[in-house]
């Protein structure tokens, strides 16, 4: 199923035939597209359609303060009318999905009600990730995406009069990473585009360059905005509160307050999936980690603390005009590891993943990149994992630090978790799950599985180079150390218990980043109050769901494999692991028990 | 096609190997002829033959008259050329028309503004045609011997021409003349008459010509070493404004391209001089640290000089320089197929391993790339290594072999060989547009054999398992060498470093013993900017390949490093910005073929 050298002809007719086969094997097994209420499957349409904006939208979102309302009133009667929805009247997986929905706009409305970063954020409005797909990796026709760009630069602009009417509130750090990104933005819009308005011709190209010009004014006027306007308004608070905190958890990622199971393998406290706890669990955990990274140094070299062992091996990196390629290939490895492992099905043989280079205004917005883009419900399946460069303007040393950080070591070590078999492969099975809503949906279990694949799967089994199989699993577990760093950085800072200070020392001294690297982490964590830490718990949950497969498979007699138990997790979707619970198990008792009762 | 087993082998040969791999070359990727604008392909004719000397004209025999001449008939075609209606042309004649451009343009400001004509006496000594029909030409004897005597009588006219020509003089340019003329009175002397006996009907006319050739070189050792030095004293240095000239006509060498600034972490106009200048140090410094944390691998108590030093101790003796770099030579190729990495697409194409003529013992210090000659029939190439002259003292033999040392050897062989310089040749050779047979951006090709040598071979197990570490320090060292290039060609030619400055870069910081260094700088002082150019190139080149990786994506489609490569030889190595465009274009074409052209 893996290979790709056919030949000719007989390539294609395999190319038909394994795509047909594909489909049926993604479609077949677990998830049942068995429509009993028609109501709930256009209510999830309408969710799609109204506030997500799949479909044929009416009018495209321009960030009016009006329409921040109406979307929040949207959402509000989307939730009455799901729980006007008989539940009885559902099939099992509508049920699923149900409860998915539900999560999905609870958390929503807890978020707009009490996070407006509409008003706060200028980021908000300088979304540009469409054209830049568009720009660079979309496989249509240029002149279809010409028009389309053409549109979204006209999008640009009403969102950019609209947060300038929208922000009431200060806050000096964002308007700072704001004015880096606006920076890219304006390269974009300035030098790509126009570059890009070459490979179509006519009206369409002028009709591009003339809305790349406008853009490119308003952008220069926003930036006046934000430089003299902004920081004359009251200064903003950006910390959601142990209130909205503990809310989210418990609505949002479905966290169980105090499943005893759960707490054995995470060492929790009860209630540890809530704050106060919570905060004192991370650092019980990051402690643990802690003591694994000492562990492990001493295999190394006892005479150097692991951080120091950490920084040395850092200093050898891919030199800059290699760092992309060198990734493409860890990259390319990453799944034909998956396949000679046999760790999930990979049903495809025009799947890839490469490498980019991540467009300039994302330049502030990590400090090393993001993951795999192939954009929700794309037919294509290429993709491309993104790093950001450093740019040429910043300082040597600042360049230096950056690439100590895009070393040999993260790369073998995040590898598998960006593309084969992680966010890359969830997203190609994502594209191809029969029920809509996890199409377009996933949640905080998606990443955990990431950590899953990074820190359980990849170290034993023979992805790094076997003479460095010692040093990258240290820096495995610094990675894991980050992320115990993150719950406790994520519930301190929004619940007061931490300051920005403090961790930014944490994430630098302790966990070993640089410091503008630590600065961005952070950065990020400020904004988007309970996202950050959530997938380290969705971790422990996996866990106990693999352990917990294996039983429920010896209980209908049956042996269990890691293969299968990946495949069905893959085939079901990335839905708060609560809910893959429930799909899971009585997938497996309809499998194997298919008269007895559909409870798990 | 490539590798095959015996018995195919065969099969393929007798179907006619030869027209498979002309389609093969000539399909897909590269350049289709489509409709063809006469008056352009006529004018590249015109060239190629009244400069170039292609397909009939009288001999250069390099008098002034010769020089303006030459001048005056770059000017016409290139005014012929701009009253071409550029969008008369197909796709791959306009991307001719901007390299002949290029040329021209730069090939002009040089004649007008740098005359070493005036003052380099080796340019009146290049016996290249006589050594290749002495030594390579696979043609019978007879045949080559009357063309020695045509070369003969040349090389008498050129020394003439010299002769009145030379009227400044630059020290130690006479200094290298003079074991250049005592290696072609060798040759004269030696090996044409053991030649002369292999064709006896041209023996007579042969022997005559060589001993006029022999006593006109003496009179010009006389001329170098005594009147030469009374003339005034010359200028080699070509000063900012034509240096940056030829960064932007002959190498399309963009000032302020983003991208190409993140990748080579260039500052605004990084490729302009002062600037450029400063970027060579830039880049120098960021290897210098490559090569500290190398070095910590090995062995932290020395220092990467040292490991360096030590480790090219371990070299082939002299009596088996030759063959050791042959049979390095000969894995080259095995190597590139076995990694798949450009298509091979002959079975009898080979490169060996030579030792270079004696009047080249001066001309570098350590010797030069395997060359088929352009528009050859012929597949087969010799890399040629400058022994240790004889007649040198025992530590300037010493030095120089620990120069030609087994990390050396490993870490070069591929950039020269397969899939470098040889093969770069072979496929130029079957390139269907003429100029791109004839000429090659001389950055471009050189900047692909960075890449080969710094980014494809070290990671591609080319290297003996065992000395995978110590040869990546050689390599490191070497990519050093050519950042040091930036620096000594931009700092010469501008005045902003001295030639002992340059001298003690080479030594003290790259490790070369004095007189390889001297050489080295004595090399870049000849062709101001040639030098640095192709260390630019490879960040271009590298780009590339993220790019057509990224286009690829754009195209759904897959892309691989081999059709990466076997694209990049099928077009050619022209200027890299336009191999870009070709190569962009290629795959619009190929892949989405309804869409508009540009790429």
């Amino acid at each position: 199923m893996h290979s790709t050298g056919t030949p000719g002809r007989t390539r294609t007719v395999c190319a038909a035939l394994l795509a047909a086969a594909a489909a049926v094997a993604l479609s077949s097994g677990l998830v049942h597209v068995q429509t009993t209420n028609p109501q709930f499957d256009a209510l999830i349409d309408k969710y799609l359609l109204e506030v997500r904006g799949v479909g044929a939208r009416s009018t495209p979102n321009d960030l009016s303060a009006g329409r921040f309302a109406s979307e929040l009133e949207t959402q509000k009667r989307l939730l009455k009318e799901l729980e006007a929805i008989d539940r009885r009247s559902l099939s099992f997986d509508e049920d699923i999905d149900y409860r998915f929905l539900k999560s999905l706009l609870e958390g929503n409305i807890i978020q707009d009600e009490r996070v407006p970063r509409w008003k706060q954020n200028p980021r908000v409005y300088l979304n540009t990730r469409p054209i830049s797909y568009r720009l660079e990796s979309d496989p249509r026709d240029p002149a279809v995406r010409a028009q389309e760009i053409t549109e979204e630069l006209k999008l640009l602009q009403a969102r950019l009069v609209n947060g300038k009417k929208n922000l009431t509130e200060h806050i000096p750090r964002w308007v700072e990473l704001s004015l880096a990104m606006l920076d890219g933005t304006l390269a974009i819009v300035d030098r790509e585009i126009p570059q890009f308005a070459r490979r179509v011709g006519g009206g369409a190209r002028q009709a591009l360059e003339t809305e790349a010009r406008k853009a490119s004014a308003a952008l220069t006027d926003f930036r006046t905005f934000l430089t003299t306007e902004m920081p004359r308004k009251p200064q903003g608070d950006w910390k959601v509160g142990a209130d909205v905190f503990n809310a989210l958890h418990e609505k949002k990622y479905l966290f169980d307050d105090d499943d005893f199971n759960l707490r054995r393998i995470a060492r929790g406290t009860p209630n540890f999936t809530r704050v106060p706890n919570y905060h004192d669990w991370g650092w019980r955990q990051f402690r643990v980690v802690e003591r694994a990274l000492e562990v492990q140094a001493r295999k190394i070299d006892p005479t150097r603390s692991w951080l120091q062992i950490i920084r040395d091996m850092k200093q050898e990196h891919a030199p800059l005009e290699g760092l992309v390629y060198s990734h493409l290939e860890a990259t390319r490895k990453s799944r034909e590891w998956t396949i000679e492992q046999d760790l999930v099905t990979i049903p495809w043989d025009d799947d890839d993943d490469i490498m980019v280079a991540a467009p300039p205004s994302f330049a502030m917005a990590q400090w090393w990149g993001f993951a795999g883009t192939v954009p929700a419900g794309s037919k294509s399946r290429k993709s491309g994992w993104t790093m950001i460069l450093p740019s040429p303007d910043w300082s040597d040393e600042m360049i230096d630090a950056n690439l100590t950080e895009k070393d040999f070591s993260f790369m073998w070590v995040i590898a598998t978790h960006e593309a084969y078999p992680g966010h890359h492969l969830q997203r190609l099975y994502q594209n191809e799950n029969p029920r809509r809503l996890r199409v377009y949906e996933s949640s905080y279990s998606n990443q955990s599985w990431c950590y899953y694949i990074e820190w359980d799967l990849t170290p034993p089994r023979n992805f790094y180079p076997a003479d460095k199989q010692e040093l990258y699993t240290l820096e495995m577990l610094r990675l894991k150390l980050w992320r115990m760093g993150r719950v406790i950085i994520d519930s301190g800072l929004h619940t007061g218990r931490m300051g920005y200070d403090e961790a930014l020392q944490l994430e630098n001294e302790r966990i070993g980043f640089v410091r503008r690297g630590a600065q961005i982490n952070i950065d990020g964590i400020t904004e988007r109050g309970s996202m950050w830490g959530a997938p380290t718990v969705g971790y422990f949950e996996w866990m106990l769901l693999r352990e917990d497969y294996f039983k429920k498979m010896r209980e209908l007699d049956q042996k269990g494999t890691l293969k299968d138990f990946h495949d069905r997790v893959y085939k079901i979707g990335f839905l708060p692991v609560t809910l893959v619970r429930e799909a899971l198990f009585h997938e497996l008792e309809r499998d194997f028990r298919p008269r007895a009762s559909t409870a798990g | 096609m490539i590798e095959r087993s015996s018995r195919g082998r065969q099969l393929a040969a007798a179907i006619g190997g030869a027209l498979a791999v002309g389609a093969w070359l000539t399909g897909g990727a590269l350049v289709a002829q489509g409709a063809l604008h006469q008056p352009f392909e006529d004018l590249v004719a015109r060239y190629l033959k009244e400069v170039r000397g292609i397909g009939g004209r009288a001999p250069d025999d390099m008098s002034a008259a010769a020089f303006e001449r030459d001048l005056a008939t770059r000017r016409q075609v290139l005014g012929d050329l701009e009253a071409i209606d550029r969008k008369a042309l197909s796709f791959d004649q306009d991307l001719d028309y901007r390299f002949l451009d290029g040329i021209l343009r730069s090939s002009i400001a040089e004649a007008e503004q740098v005359r070493h004509w005036q003052q380099d006496p080796r340019l009146y000594l290049n016996i290249s045609q006589l050594n290749y029909r002495l030594e390579a030409d696979p043609r019978a004897p007879v045949a080559r011997a009357a063309d020695m005597i045509a070369d003969l009588r040349l090389l008498q006219a050129r020394i003439a021409n010299g002769r009145k020509n030379l009227v400044r003089h630059v020290p130690r340019w006479n200094e290298l003349t003079l074991p250049m003329i005592d290696g072609i009175e060798q040759i004269l002397a030696e090996q044409v008459p053991a030649f002369a006996s292999r064709a006896p009907g041209e023996r007579a006319a042969l022997l005559a010509e060589n001993r006029k050739a022999l006593e006109a070189l003496g009179g010009f050792r006389a001329f170098v070493s005594n009147e030469l030095p009374r003339t005034p004293q010359g200028e080699w240095r070509i000063g900012e404004t034509l240096f940056n000239q030829l960064q932007r006509t002959r190498y399309f060498f963009p000032e302020d391209d983003f991208n190409l600034r993140r990748i080579a972490r260039g500052m605004p106009g990084f490729t302009r001089v002062p600037n450029y200048h400063d970027w060579g140090w830039r880049q120098f410094n960021i290897v210098e640290r490559a090569l500290r944390v190398q070095a910590r691998k090995i062995d932290p108590t020395r220092t990467w000089l040292q490991i360096v030093r030590d480790m090219k101790q371990d070299h082939p003796s002299a009596e088996a320089l030759v063959f050791a770099h042959h049979e390095a030579t000969r894995k080259t190729r095995e190597w590139v197929i076995e990694k798949d990495l450009v298509t091979i697409p002959w079975d009898d194409d080979d490169a060996i391993m030579v030792a270079a003529a004696p009047n080249q013992s001066m001309t570098q210090w350590w010797g030069f790339g395997p060359g088929v000659p352009a528009g050859s029939a012929s597949r087969k190439a010799a890399w040629s290594v400058i022994p240790p002259n004889p007649d040198w003292p025992e530590q300037v033999v010493d030095e120089n072999l620990t120069e030609k040392d087994y990390s050396f050897m490993w870490a070069i062989a591929t950039h020269e060989v397969y899939p470098g310089h040889h093969l770069q040749r072979l496929y130029q050779n079957q390139n269907p547009r003429p100029l791109r047979v004839h000429e090659t951006s001389y950055y471009s090709n050189q900047a692909w054999c960075y890449y080969i040598e710094w980014e494809l071979t070290p990671t591609m197990g080319f290297y003996p398992a065992d000395k995978q570490e110590l040869y990546t320090l050689e390599m490191l060292r070497l990519k050093l060498w050519r950042m040091g290039r930036v620096i000594i060609d931009s700092g010469l030619h501008t005045g902003r470093m001295g030639y002992d400055e340059a001298l003690q870069l080479e030594n003290e910081r790259i490790g070369f013993v004095r007189r390889g260094a001297q050489i080295n700088i004595d090399g870049i002082t000849e062709r101001g900017s040639m030098w640095g150019a192709p260390t630019v190139g490879y960040f271009e080149w590298m780009l590339l390949r993220e790019d057509y990786f990224k286009k690829m994506r754009e195209l759904d489609q897959k892309g691989t490093l081999k059709d990466f490569h076997d694209r990049v030889y099928k077009i050619g190595f022209i200027p890299i910005p336009l191999v870009r465009e070709a190569l962009f274009h290629e795959l619009e074409q190929q892949y989405r073929p309804r869409a508009a052209t540009a790429g």
